[in-house]
């Protein structure tokens, strides 16, 4: 039965191994050890923002084109830490509505989104559809 | 025309809040009272002392035009914009309606028929060891809308039973106010600031406002409106900084929730607040996206603040800036530049 922390570093290594550029591993390591750490044992919701904040990531392009590549990474079914999922903001000033993986996924292949909330159809819904992130079994597991 | 002592106390009442005036301007004349209107009369019943205060509240009165609350945005400039933007600075003041009774606004009448247009009204220059701030003072007519209930005399008597029961007859109204507006340029931190009068518009007209002193900007210098200073990351920086008081916090929870926490008048700090505390300590991470913060000025025992407005949208979309601060409470432009350092450093 391996600890925390060799399990840990299983992942560690196996995002070494699967990705050449030496910038997106170091912050895809960063990003594991923050999920695995206590403060984030309850951390359910994760945002493209919020994990910045919480890593004191400079606020730029470059830093945050290097996050988008490492979260694909860890939510991809090869580390698959986190799920990546999508929430529709119709309004910048109303809360986000949370959309079923069916939903976008059927509205990519047909250019329509249909609203779950009211089902009208999203004008321009490539531009109010965000992701977010929640954590996996395996990843919780480490927490149990 | 030269205002009355109560006309000037009540555009101070008007534009910093009793509170404020009772506790600042009261503190300068030696004038207490309980309401507004005694501390207006105690004033005016002092004939002996009505120069002495009358020198005192037109001093007062022209630092708190910079002060009250403004909106601002800020651009970082390069060595060769600054120097661009020093050229703004040396234009002459013209002849306008506004210059004749600077730094008091406009009357109604008056007002109606001056330019929508921002008219320099007043240049000044702050310098000492840490700062060297030239900044240039416009006045300009503007307009803003409010819904209200409509007066029960315009109503018809059905329209009266209508309201009884229960329902609301609104209306919209239009008012015309003057704005305090200015244009500064840090020359120690190589920043422009464009300020927006907060005391006279609601945030949702300021836009408009933003754009008009944007376009009094030399077009050398090359900058875009949206290229102002994004101080989204400032606003946990800001919280954790362990000074001043917060008073208001938005933030994300751990499971995605909204929350927003508004300490009560008479309390300090959030932070200290025993519910938010709790929280802060179980779930162990608040995403914060909105908040407002403030200090205690020494020198005056004034409480000035700092709202930054993010939204929960901010958090998911990163090219979405928090351009837009709003500082509150200011007795002048000393008070906004101490705001704007404290930010700076969070950024």
């Amino acid at each position: 039965m391996k600890t925390k922390e060799q399990i840990i570093e299983d992942w560690l290594d196996e995002t070494n191994r699967d990705i050449p550029s030496s910038d997106v591993a170091s912050l895809c390591s960063e990003i594991i050890g923050f999920l695995a750490s206590s403060k984030a044992k309850h951390f359910n919701h994760i945002t493209f923002m919020s994990l910045f904040t919480e890593l004191q990531l400079e606020h730029s392009s470059v830093e945050q084109a290097k996050a988008l590549k490492a979260l694909d990474y860890i939510s991809s079914a090869k580390l698959h830490l986190l799920d990546m999922k999508f929430q529709l903001y119709e309004t910048e000033h109303e809360d986000p509505i949370e959309l079923e993986t069916e939903l976008i996924s059927d509205a990519y292949k047909t250019g329509v989104l249909f609203n779950p909330e009211t089902g009208e159809p999203v004008e321009n819904f490539k531009e109010k559809v965000f992701p977010y992130f929640t954590r996996t079994q395996k990843l919780m597991s480490i927490h149990a | 025309m030269e205002l009355t002592l109560e006309t000037k106390v009540k555009l101070i009442n008007k534009r910093i809040g009793w509170k404020t005036m009772r506790s600042q301007l009261g503190k300068q004349l030696g004038v207490t009272a309980q309401g507004a209107d005694l501390f207006i009369n105690k004033i005016l019943a002092s004939s002996d002392k009505k120069i002495e205060y009358n020198n005192t509240i037109d001093a007062f009165w022209k630092n708190l035009v910079l002060g009250g609350a403004h909106y601002l945005r800020v651009f970082k400039l390069n060595e060769e914009q600054s120097k661009k933007a020093e050229n703004l600075f040396k234009l002459q003041i013209p002849d306008s309606s506004f210059n004749e009774i600077y730094p008091y606004p406009l009357q109604h009448e008056d007002l109606e028929k001056a330019p929508m247009v921002p008219t320099l009204v007043d240049k000044q220059t702050l310098t000492d060891a840490d700062t060297s701030v030239h900044i240039n003072i416009y006045c300009n007519k503007s307009f803003y809308t409010s819904i209200e209930d409509l007066e029960s005399s315009f109503l018809t008597e059905e329209g009266r039973e209508l309201r009884n029961s229960g329902a609301e007859i609104t209306c919209k109204k239009r008012y015309t106010v003057q704005c305090y507006n200015f244009i500064a340029y840090d020359s120690i931190h190589n920043e422009l600031l464009l300020c927006v009068d907060g005391s006279q518009l609601p945030r949702v007209e300021a836009k408009k406002e933003f754009a008009a002193l944007f376009r009094l900007l030399p077009k050398e210098l090359m900058l875009k409106l949206s290229d102002a200073i994004n101080y989204f990351s400032c606003v946990e920086n800001l919280y954790s900084t362990q000074d001043g008081y917060i008073q208001n916090v938005g933030f994300l929870t751990p499971d995605g929730g909204t929350s927003n926490m508004k300490i009560k008048s008479t309390g300090t700090c959030v932070r200290h607040d025993t519910y938010h505390k709790g929280g802060e300590d179980a779930a162990k991470i608040l995403t914060k996206f909105k908040l407002t913060k403030a200090w205690l000025v020494a020198s005056t025992s004034n409480k000035i603040s700092v709202f930054l407005p993010g939204t929960r949208f901010m958090l998911d979309d990163p090219s979405k800036k928090l351009d837009e601060i709003c500082t509150k409470n200011c007795l002048g432009v000393h008070d906004t530049l101490f705001l704007l350092n404290k930010i700076r450093v969070a950024v």
